[in-house]
């Protein structure tokens, strides 16, 4: 993937972990993993970033955790998203159908 | 210890301390040993899936930053309880004095002296507060307010007291170089900020 196209994500990184977190609880190997899969590799997020996301999101009270099931010695932290975090993801939902149709208007039919 | 813990120590060392980065440098620790069991589930050796998992893992500069502000939020919420129980607590002092001395002794006024002291607490307490919130030094704003306090109290004393002699200006003159001094400083450390000499 080029590196314009990872800036793009790179600025909807936190509606698309809140919509992975919106689907069912998960935790952070679990989103790396899925984010993997559904892009089939095109797209892998660094840990880094994506615990800075989760410190962000918790901070906004968008998203809250809790410790889950136990794996390797250790309890998995499991992410669940709010009330706040469901609304803040439909507005960033209806924001990106915007933004996409307006690009649209100028990227598309030319090729 | 294995290598990912160690790892994650490492990257996590300018970090200041608190139960938020323990609490992330467990999960991340957990999450990453999960990955590695993975990738060696998968047929990796173990030092290729460490390596794997160490270099996949990215720039800690965003979740420090993050982790950061996080403290820096806390404590500032601590700093503002602090305060508020300081203005409430300063409040219900001064009010008992001021019905003590109303009710037992009305004809003396003495109640603004333990005001005076009770009124460092609020004061110290705000200024700690807001040299937290807005990070700029906060000295020569205490210092005025307690010159101001200072200049006041004497004033009352010596005009309630003995007003026929004029004697408030030579405390006064001695506490005018505190904040001065205070100014002076600022100015100084400004002026060496900006040649690039910092703190």
């Amino acid at each position: 993937m080029s590196l314009i196209s990872s800036d793009i994500i790179r600025g909807h990184l936190d509606a698309i972990i809140l919509r992975l977190i919106c689907e069912k609880d998960r935790y952070g190997y679990e989103i790396s993993n899925e984010i993997a899969n559904r892009t089939q590799n095109k797209f892998q997020i660094k840990e880094a970033t994506l615990y800075a996301v989760f410190q962000r999101l918790v901070k906004k009270e968008l998203i809250e955790s809790y410790l889950g099931d136990v794996s390797l010695g250790g309890r998995r932290r499991y992410y669940r998203i709010t009330s706040l975090g469901r609304a803040y993801l439909n507005e960033e939902i209806r924001n990106w159908h915007d933004a996409r149709d307006i690009i649209d208007i100028f990227m598309e039919g030319l090729q | 210890m294995n290598e990912i813990e160690a790892y994650i120590n490492r990257l996590f060392e300018g970090i200041p301390e608190s139960t938020r980065k323990e609490e992330v440098k467990l999960e991340i620790t957990q999450n990453l040993n999960e990955k590695v069991a993975d990738l060696v589930a998968r047929g990796q050796s173990r030092e290729e899936a460490v390596k794997k998992a160490v270099d996949d893992f990215g720039d800690i500069d965003d979740l420090k930053e993050e982790l950061e502000s996080s403290a820096m939020l806390a404590k500032s919420k601590k700093l503002g309880l602090s305060l508020a129980f300081s203005v409430w607590g300063g409040i219900l002092i001064t009010a008992l004095f001021l019905f003590i001395n109303f009710y037992y002794s009305p004809n003396t006024i003495w109640f603004v002296f333990p005001t005076f002291a009770v009124v460092w607490w609020p004061l110290a307490l705000f200024f700690q507060w807001y040299r937290h919130k807005k990070e700029v030094p906060v000295g020569f704003a205490f210092s005025v307010c307690g010159f101001l306090l200072i200049t006041g109290l004497m004033l009352f004393i010596n005009l309630y007291y003995t007003p026929e002699t004029i004697w408030f200006v030579y405390p006064v003159f001695a506490v005018i170089w505190w904040p001065l001094a205070m100014l002076f400083h600022q100015l100084r450390q400004k002026s060496r900020k900006e040649e690039g000499f910092g703190d």
